[in-house]
């Protein structure tokens, strides 16, 4: 055997050796990229916990409808404590970057100030987020469709929307299931024995505690009309928006005919409505059909529910998709260019034609909604912060 | 010994529980829409006059103080309050259908006649959507009028083809009636017997047109589209008077 035979057969062994190496490194390599293999819960992990929730008790004022609170889901502290981190908690959503707060932010009162919103990886939805406040007295369907018959039931759907947060239930549970606080704040809201146990009934119930508490009444209007505070005083322009956005008999005013969706005390209603701002030749033409896409009736396509007008201050921008920028612009179209549609909202079909400082007066008005201590209440703050 | 009383007792009240039971049954009042004597369909246009076609999108009332009275005079109380809806009659076979309310557990005899209100009574108009829980037939806050401190007790709404064109952006029809002038109630004749763990229904109609009838014709809603009661009284009390008045056993 020559030397140069020998020099290549011992070069091939050692590519070979080196490869074996390369090989088994790169397999260690990757091996060690694996996330871990859940371990299951371990039964009972969560018992030494104590379990004593501390029942809450919602301080609704006089004037203001009892809310409903289902059965299964009491308010406690530990539960709205809860909802509170896992509203304002990224975990949710597929790359850990949009929580329930990226659309509901509390300086908007809770909307985001957009006319549509974000959700993961950048993409964009179709509707603007509505603002969470006074939420629990809503009875007839959440969403801007209605499609939704519960608080409980919404917080379900953001999380495995494919704009919104993108992900599935099963990955949001095993995250909690093996995060370092959630599963004892779990068992102190919910007395589950392990870890295992959380599961998103538990998350979107923890949730609507929270959102139940996100109340506003403490507006000029409130402690004028509903506490007849001798101390606050509407001005005269105040007084006659007051009066057009009532109806009141024997006011020489128009009758801006706002009231019908938007009744005190909560100014929205449980109910849908085609706002004529949208002109379509025919009933299936609306871009949105609202309402309709969850009836599959062609008379509720293009409508979409009352929401409130507290706050107004805070959320522009306005409607479903957020096509008004200001209260002006809000009110010029209902004065002034409601658009027929068969099922346009009756009270609508009659023109308004308010003057400019009709208009005003009516903005003045809206104004005396505003209760600022919703978007300054530490309460409802971002906890991690 | 304790054990047989026990069982002796449960025996009783199981006994005596079936027989309450037996002696009870069912009442269902059996609403009706109609349009000149045929289902009201909402959406579904109708001649109005001679000159105007018109179809309707909601109609709903509230009524009240509902009683069965006994072949010997004695009342049988249903209900203070409910509500009647059409506003989901879209189809001819919903309209058919009619709207239900069902009263059960009531004393099984002969009846003569029932009692009913159209809108809200006076003591209840004092109180406010705002005031009940949801569900409660009160709690509906579009059907409250904080300016009239009143519940809007009958809502009609429509729309008007006053050209023929087939579209109907002529024009609208808004009769909000309420406030305690428009409260309207009636007795009427109707016999039937309600036999024990049985159900009895009792056809109601009432008809949209002639809730519009003014003199030979009808109410010109092109002048008097809309009433909001307070701000326009005369119509809405011409149309309560006509509901009242046309409303009968179907």
């Amino acid at each position: 055997m020559n030397n140069s035979l020998v020099g290549a057969l011992i070069w091939q062994e050692l590519r070979s050796m080196k490869s074996k190496l390369l090989f088994f490194s790169l397999f260690l390599l990757v091996f060690s990229c694996r996330p871990p293999e859940p371990q299951p819960p371990v039964k009972g992990d969560l018992e030494d916990i104590p379990y004593a929730p501390t029942a809450y008790h919602l301080q609704l004022p006089e004037g203001f409808p009892p809310m409903d609170i289902p059965a299964d889901n009491p308010l406690t502290e530990e539960g709205i404590d809860l909802g509170r981190h896992l509203f304002y908690d990224p975990i949710l959503s597929l790359d850990s970057t949009v929580s329930c707060s990226t659309c509901h932010l509390q300086e908007g009162a809770f909307t985001d100030n957009k006319a549509v919103s974000d959700g993961v990886m950048g993409l964009q939805g179709t509707r603007s987020a509505m603002a969470i406040m006074n939420l629990g007295f809503v009875t007839a369907g959440l969403f801007w469709d209605g499609r939704s018959p519960s608080l409980e039931d919404q917080a379900l759907q953001p999380v495995t929307n494919p704009v919104e947060m993108r992900n599935d239930w099963a990955t949001v549970e095993q995250r909690l299931r093996r995060h370092s606080d959630y599963p004892a704040m779990f068992r102190k809201a919910f007395g589950i024995s392990d870890s295992g146990e959380i599961s998103k009934e538990l998350v979107v119930k923890a949730i609507a505690q929270f959102e139940r508490t996100l109340l506003t009444f403490n507006s000029k209007f409130d402690k004028k009309f509903l506490y007849n505070d001798p101390t606050v005083e509407f001005t005269d322009s105040e007084y006659r928006g007051f009066e057009m956005f009532f109806d009141f008999p024997g006011s020489a005013l128009p009758d801006a005919q706002c009231f019908h969706c938007h009744n005190a005390p909560l100014f929205g209603n449980n109910d849908f409505f085609n706002n004529g701002i949208e002109e379509v030749a025919t009933l299936d033409d609306f871009p949105d059909l609202g309402r309709g896409e969850i009836t599959g009736k062609t008379f509720d396509n293009g409508k979409f529910r009352a929401p409130t007008l507290r706050n107004l201050v805070f959320t522009a921008p306005y409607m479903h998709d957020g096509r008004f920028e200001t209260l002006e612009e809000v009110i010029d179209q209902y004065s002034d260019h409601v658009h027929f549609a068969d099922n346009l909202d009756e009270n609508l079909s009659f023109p308004i034609n308010l003057s400019e400082s009709q208009k005003q007066d009516l903005i003045n008005f809206l104004y005396t909604l505003t209760d600022s201590s919703l978007v300054l209440d530490e309460r409802f703050s971002n906890p991690f912060e | 010994m304790k054990k047989k009383s026990f069982f002796f007792a449960l025996f009783a009240l199981a006994a005596l529980s079936s027989c309450n039971k037996e002696g009870k049954g069912t009442v269902v009042l059996n609403f009706k829409a109609l349009y000149d004597g045929s289902p009201l369909v909402m959406m579904e246009p109708y001649a109005y006059n001679d000159t105007l076609d018109v179809f309707f999108s909601g109609f709903n009332f509230y009524v009240s103080n509902i009683r069965l009275i006994k072949e010997d005079g004695e009342p049988v109380e249903l209900t203070d309050i409910d509500f009647v809806d059409f506003d989901d009659m879209d189809n001819l076979s919903l309209a058919q259908q009619g709207f239900t309310l069902s009263f059960p557990d009531l004393p099984s005899g002969k009846y003569k006649a029932v009692q009913i209100g159209i809108g809200v009574p006076m003591m209840l108009n004092e109180t406010r959507a705002s005031d009940y829980p949801s569900g409660h037939p009160l709690a509906k806050d579009s059907h409250y009028w904080d300016a009239w401190e009143s519940y809007i007790f009958s809502m009609t709404s429509g729309k008007i083809d006053a050209n023929g064109d087939g579209v109907f952006d002529d024009g609208a029809v808004l009769y909000h009636c309420g406030s305690d002038e428009v409260y309207r109630s009636k007795e009427l004749t109707y016999a039937f017997t309600l036999d024990k763990k049985g159900t009895a229904v009792i056809p109601l109609k009432v008809d949209l047109h002639h809730c519009f009838k003014e003199g030979d014709g009808y109410i010109d809603v092109i002048a008097h589209p809309a009433t909001h009661t307070i701000d326009n009284l005369t119509w809405a009390m011409k149309f309560m008077d006509n509901m009242i008045q046309d409303f009968g056993i179907d």
